[in-house]
């Protein structure tokens, strides 16, 4: 039963990408290139990037950044969510600052961060890391406020041990709530950083996107958007693989 | 030796205990009875060790706990053989065959492989009774455990108990509504008094002094606030 | 997306008949004037632009609409709805080397970029040595010229480029992080209003002129081929029209100030003190066409595909009958 879902699934998400495809191309054809270009002009302009030195100079830039940000995210997110988790008081009192936080929209901290670190990186890198902070804090503070203290009370009175209790309770319990928020954050980790380089890009995927978009080179500017999201999905689909779980699909 | 000395307990602002004291018979079986929300719940877990008192001390006996809650407190995540696997020590041998022993006494040996979801509130409470016996405590602390098993089962029960007590001579302390239930079980029959509760008085005491055919076990002593 | 975008492709086409039906009933009533919308960026060429639009005329009423993005100008142009169009000479090149049927008509945007620096340590270009420098858009005509000009004096690679829109660089600017940038009018002279001391490192059209011999261009007007062919007098007419703009404005800038200070957001004091900076020509793009040519060996030198790959034919240039 499960086995044949899953099948139905993987043949819908063929179909849907056929479908899609073929509608791009006939829609395609009523157009020139530089306003929407053919599925077949993309890939040929997605083969010629991915000969350049360029293509994979970016894309590396463009990962160092992502993950810089995603690092700075994860590990202060993961700090002060187990603490404000913990500590009803400091969660009342952070919660409105990183609300705050996560309202701004990106573009805005964008401009902002353009004035506060310089358009060398340090920006881009910033605004990955405002982008995702919010989603680990809230996450794991949520994950842990909703620890089973039950089974916790239960582990302590038969003395199992703190290695134990991590590994039995509080891997497990909180595992909904890490898969969660690192498939949320590693997908929009590509489309923040990339966002935040057309922006303001000396260099990296965004940059070269930019500069693709003002020569009019639709093609590439298309090319690149394909590489950028099926990174976003296959990021996602690695964390979710990693960790064992299924993309919640709310329909189902 | 085990002793409630002197506790207070508050709780919400309602004072529940209020200088109780009370010394339960070691290798015995002690039945706790009183109205509902008298605290009985909270004595078990100030003896366990979860719960402060806001005054007086418990002395609870050196050794395992063994604990067995209102609710049967299973890891969602594991299967039934898993749940009591786990908190065995990695390297003990043949613990899957005391876990197998343990289950199918109790009944559930034919689902060690599911999961606590899969089960009824009855082969829950069971599991959690196995889980209690499982790590030979020399201090079982009973909260209800039969409550919501059918008569048959809970005769099982009752038989299992005994012959567990029988085999290790835990000192148990076990809390139920039921007086039929605790003529059957206990060794010593009490009921908590007054509001809050200050005392208690005895409704049966089946066996003598037995705590004197016994070595003082080593004592640990826990100074509370 | 797709869908959206088939059900536009289904408006454009529906458009497009109902547009050829309109035009024909146009050509028969030829008394009244030809409707022409006017699509310019907030460049210097939006002053006379929206000068010409009062003026009136038998032949065409003109109307003034704005892009801000390189994809808004492509959406209009593939659109057809909108027969001129002002852009930057590379970006009209590049669009008919992508097979846009697009006519450059006048060119009307001369020089009018600069490199200023706001440190009192910098007077000219060798003084930029090690520093950073702050250009609108990489891989755009100030960057390449910048480069080119650099190159000239070899010391290119001594210079750090930075990239950012302008918005951003006024900004930087105005915080202090960044001191050099290279700049166009009107932009400039609402910074040099706001400042103590601004040194112009280097002007890029009077640089041209002692290179070339004549002056700049950037940017031009463009008409779509096929509207072109079948209304030369309205195309001829909005030529007139600019001209005659120009002329005015170079007797009193006031009155096209007045109209456009509104668009740029700046004050008009500030508008009027650019526009005596900014060289102000009106020229048919055939008689233009050797400056263009010039101007763009240098970006196919630089960068190949700043303006499609080649230089524009023949075709690019609109013929005056």
């Amino acid at each position: 039963m499960k086995a044949s879902t899953t099948n139905l699934n993987k043949r819908g998400y063929l179909y849907t990408g056929i479908g899609l495809v073929t509608v791009w191309g006939i829609v395609a054809i009523a157009y020139p290139a530089v306003v929407l270009p053919s599925p077949y002009e993309t890939l040929l302009a997605l083969l010629e990037l991915s000969r350049t030195a360029q293509f994979w100079h970016s894309l590396g830039v463009t990962f160092w950044r992502l993950t810089a940000g995603f690092g700075l995210a994860l590990v202060s997110g993961v700090l002060l969510g187990s603490l404000v988790g913990h500590k009803l008081v400091a969660y009342q009192l952070l919660r409105p600052a990183v609300l705050v936080v996560q309202a701004v929209p990106p573009v805005s901290w964008m401009l902002l961060a353009i004035l506060w670190f310089g358009v060398g990186g340090g920006a881009q890198i910033v605004v990955v890391f405002l982008a995702l902070f919010p989603i680990f804090f809230f996450h794991i503070a949520q994950a842990v406020r909703q620890l089973p203290t039950d089974l916790l009370e239960m582990a302590k009175v038969y003395e199992t041990g703190w290695i134990k209790t991590i590994r039995a309770i509080y891997v497990p319990a909180m595992k909904p709530y890490w898969i969660s928020a690192l498939a949320i954050t590693v997908g929009m980790g590509w489309k923040t950083i990339v966002m935040a380089e057309v922006i303001s890009g000396q260099t990296g995927v965004g940059a070269v996107m930019n500069t693709s978009r003002i020569y009019l080179q639709t093609d590439e500017v298309m090319a690149w958007s394909f590489v950028v999201a099926c990174l976003g999905v296959v990021s996602e689909a690695i964390v979710r693989k990693l960790s064992g779980g299924e993309r919640h699909d709310p329909i189902r | 030796m085990i002793r409630f000395d002197r506790l207070s307990v508050t709780y919400g602002g309602k004072s529940v205990f209020a200088n109780f004291s009370f010394q339960p018979a070691l290798h015995a079986i002690t039945c706790l009875m009183g109205r509902s929300g008298v605290g009985k719940t909270s004595l078990l877990r100030i003896a366990a060790g979860l719960q402060q008192p806001d005054d007086g001390c418990v002395i609870r006996p050196e050794g395992r706990v063994g604990y067995v809650f209102q609710e049967p407190r299973l890891l969602p995540w594991f299967t039934v053989e898993e749940n009591l696997m786990w908190l065995l020590p990695n390297r003990s041998v043949q613990r899957k065959a005391r876990v197998r022993a343990l289950l199918d006494a109790v009944g559930m040996g034919a689902e060690t492989a599911l999961y606590p979801a899969q089960l009824s509130g009855g082969m829950k409470q069971r599991v959690s009774l196995a889980r209690a016996f499982l790590m030979s405590p020399r201090f079982l602390l009973m909260d209800e455990p039969f409550q919501g098993l059918d008569k048959q089962t809970r005769m099982n029960m009752y038989g299992l108990l005994l012959s567990l007590w029988e085999a290790e001579k835990p000192t148990v302390l076990l809390v139920t509504h039921d007086l039929e239930e605790a003529r059957t079980l206990g060794h010593h029959i009490i009921k908590l008094t007054g509001s809050p509760v200050t005392g208690y008085t005895e409704l049966a005491n089946k066996r003598m002094n037995m705590e004197d055919e016994w070595n003082e076990p080593s004592i640990r002593t826990e100074q509370l606030a | 997306m797709t869908i959206w975008r088939s059900v536009c492709s289904l408006v454009v086409c529906m458009a497009v008949i109902s547009g050829c039906a309109s035009n024909a009933e146009q050509s028969v009533q030829q008394e009244e004037a030809i409707k022409v919308t006017v699509l310019t960026p907030k460049s210097p060429a939006l002053v006379s632009t929206m000068l010409a639009s009062t003026l009136n005329d038998e032949v065409v009423s003109m109307e003034v609409k704005t892009w801000d993005t390189i994809e808004q100008l492509l959406a209009v142009v593939q659109d057809g709805e909108i027969p001129f169009v002002i852009a930057p000479l590379n970006i009209g090149a590049n669009a008919y080397a992508q097979g846009l049927p697009l006519q450059l008509v006048d060119v009307n945007t001369w020089g009018a970029m600069y490199l200023i620096s706001l440190s009192p340590d910098v007077d000219e270009l060798a003084d930029l040595e090690g520093e950073a420098v702050y250009i609108p858009g990489r891989g755009g005509p100030p960057d390449l010229l910048t480069d080119y000009l650099l190159s000239k004096d070899q010391i290119s690679e001594e210079v750090e480029r930075v990239y950012a829109a302008v918005p951003e660089i006024m900004q930087l600017l105005a915080s202090g992080e960044a001191s050099h940038a290279v700049l166009p009018e009107p932009v400039l002279s609402g910074l040099r209003a706001q400042s103590d001391h601004l040194t112009e490192v280097l002007d890029y059209d009077a640089v041209w002129q002692q290179m070339f011999g004549g002056s700049l261009p950037q940017a031009g007007l463009f008409v779509q081929r096929e509207w072109a062919a079948q209304h030369p007098e309205a195309v001829q007419a909005v030529h007139a029209k600019y001209t005659e703009a120009v002329a005015r404005i170079e007797q009193d800038a006031a009155e096209a100030v007045q109209l456009s200070a509104e668009l740029f957001g700046m004050p008009e004091e500030v508008l009027t003190q650019a526009m005596q900076r900014l060289p102000l020509q009106v020229m048919q793009a055939s008689e233009a066409r050797a400056e263009v040519e010039q101007y763009f060996s240098i970006l196919l030198e630089a960068s190949p595909d700043s303006i499609g790959g080649q230089l524009p034919d023949e075709g690019f240039y609109y013929q005056f009958e």
